[in-house]
């Protein structure tokens, strides 16, 4: 179970003339197994909570515990997929893959294993002994995905991973998403400002508001799974999330339930 | 609109890209017509008599047949050459890395390293001599010096350019997967500084190559090739100090086909990192 309790972070300059509080009085509890969204408008400090979560950024104030252990440092158990995949370019896809055994120990034999099992999963064995400039954005992102799940983490943490994939291409690994989600069944804390992917894959989503970022609100998701964008009661709770998003004041709650 | 479209209709000429040999043979002719008339101007105006391509190639198979050159087979002052240049280049690139790498994990090494090395960066390398020979004496130990010093900053700057130019979204990306200090070194920031580093050697080997050439004709040695071209004057050998002068070029050519090329085809083509700021040095 990850945990955050009376969460602050304020940006300084490096001169320290200027500050900006990003984050106010955060609290947050995320089970384990569950498929959080973030979503809200640019600078709303979804992506900083992301990276304070990831141990890259130390908070101003305010703690996280991810199974009552601190949170203080970047670690193999909260594995994160960036916006930009950041792969290793002088790596091939398979090296890449085994780069967080490698760091373990691991022998090299048994690291390229695994790491081949892996990029099965994905979808990606016959691209092992490429190199990522020559991959397609989802292929990437995909293996981005492989080399944090080899290492079997007990969070994953996305942080807009699929803005730089056409639509098509984004459901795919939407579904391949979820499909790993269900097998492995880790915990995902997923950063995006798209509502509908919000709705499509989470279990719960919180929604953030800025100046400085907050936790507006926080919604479940009780929409049966495999869900369709399509259908009524997903444009319905989509329409409602657009305006939770835009207003102070939380709307009606639409009916959910009824089905044309 | 026939007008209009006449325009577009013109047949244009498709320029095509001649290959490389072809563009080797056009500026060897280019240079050997070229050399021809000088020669036979200065010959037949001024009386001066320049080596024709025919002596130097002549006198090429001789000294590569192994004739003496001023008591020492060509080989030898080729040799000694090689091995000074090597020899510098080495302490050159050890010392350069190491303060470069110094450079960027400590701001205040960055402070004093870099304002320092681009103020003596632009410093001629013959222009320490005096302080060469006055620290070390003439000799070897004093060129070995001046080719350091030509070839230390290039390499200094570039390292710590090639570092820096490594994303920080990387070095997050290795931390978050585990790797220690070490890892981060060898396998991300070394590999990533790589298109700067190889520019820099690239500088760094050509700028040392020209100072040792330099060196060694003032600085008291009795071999290398710097030294016989100048002694070249004394005993009138004009020929063997075109053909030093070619042995010196080829040198420069084979280091950048052979080496710096095959290098970056290997590591930078393969990576998609393309190629940052590899100008060619050798002129």
């Amino acid at each position: 179970m990850l945990v955050i309790e009376e969460l602050y972070h304020t940006y300084v300059s490096t001169d320290s003339e200027q500050t900006l509080p990003a984050l106010a009085n955060i609290n947050l509890t995320v089970a384990d197994g569950e498929f959080l969204c973030l979503i809200g408008p640019s600078g709303s400090g979804k992506s900083t909570l992301l990276n304070i979560m990831a141990g890259f950024i130390t908070p101003t104030q305010g703690t996280i515990k991810l199974d009552n252990r601190r949170v203080n440092q970047p670690s193999p158990e909260r594995g994160v997929v960036f916006q930009d995949h950041n792969l290793f370019p002088w790596l091939t896809v398979l090296e890449n893959v085994a780069f967080g055994l490698h760091c373990q120990g691991v022998p090299r034999q048994r690291a390229y294993r695994i790491a081949q099992e892996m990029l099965t999963l994905v979808d990606l064995a016959d691209y092992s002994f490429f190199h990522p400039h020559q991959l397609s954005g989802g292929m990437k992102q995909r293996v981005a995905l492989a080399r944090v799940l080899v290492l079997d983490p007990l969070v994953l943490l996305m942080d807009e991973p699929f803005n730089a994939v056409d639509p098509q291409t984004r459901r795919k690994l939407q579904d391949q998403l979820l499909t790993l989600w269900k097998q492995h069944r880790k915990t995902i804390i997923f950063v995006t400002h798209n509502v509908d992917e919000a709705i499509y894959l989470a279990d719960r989503v919180a929604i953030f508001g800025a100046q400085p970022g907050h936790i507006k609100t926080e919604m479940q998701i009780t929409l049966p799974r495999p869900r369709q964008s399509t259908t009524a009661s997903f444009q319905r709770l989509k329409t409602y999330l657009l305006q939770l998003m835009e207003q102070n004041i939380p709307p009606d709650l639409p009916n959910l339930t009824s089905h044309h | 609109m026939t007008v209009t479209l006449a325009y577009l209709s013109v047949p244009y000429r498709v320029s095509t890209m001649p290959n490389g040999g072809t563009i080797i043979l056009r500026s060897a002719l280019f240079l050997l017509i070229f050399w021809i008339i000088t020669a036979f101007a200065a010959q037949t105006l001024h009386g001066i008599p320049l080596p024709t391509p025919g002596q130097t190639f002549l006198r090429g198979i001789e000294l590569f047949s192994g004739s003496l050159f001023l008591q020492h087979s060509i080989y030898t002052h080729l040799g000694y050459s090689l091995y000074r240049w090597a020899l510098g280049s080495l302490i050159a690139v050890l010392i350069g890395s190491i303060l470069g790498f110094v450079a960027t994990s400590h701001i205040k090494a960055e402070r004093i390293i870099l304002p320092l090395s681009a103020f003596f960066q632009p410093v001629p390398s013959l222009a320490w001599i005096p302080l060469a020979i006055l620290l070390l004496g003439l000799g070897t130990r004093s060129t070995i010096f001046i080719i350091f010093l030509a070839g230390v900053f290039p390499i200094i700057i570039n390292v710590v350019a090639g570092i820096k130019s490594v994303p920080s979204s990387l070095l997050r990306a290795a931390a978050m997967l585990g790797a220690s200090p070490q890892i981060i070194f060898w396998k991300v920031l070394v590999p990533g500084a790589l298109p700067h580093t190889l520019s820099g050697l690239r500088t760094s080997l050509a700028n040392s190559w020209r100072a040792l050439i330099a060196a060694e004709m003032v600085g008291g040695t009795d071999l290398g090739l710097g030294y016989a071209i100048l002694q070249c004057r004394w005993s009138l050998d004009y020929p063997s100090a075109f053909v030093a002068i070619f042995i010196i070029a080829l040198i420069g050519l084979i280091i950048e086909r052979g080496v710096f090329r095959k290098i970056e085809l290997r590591t930078i083509k393969v990576w998609g990192m393309g190629n940052q700021g590899g100008d060619q040095c050798w002129s």
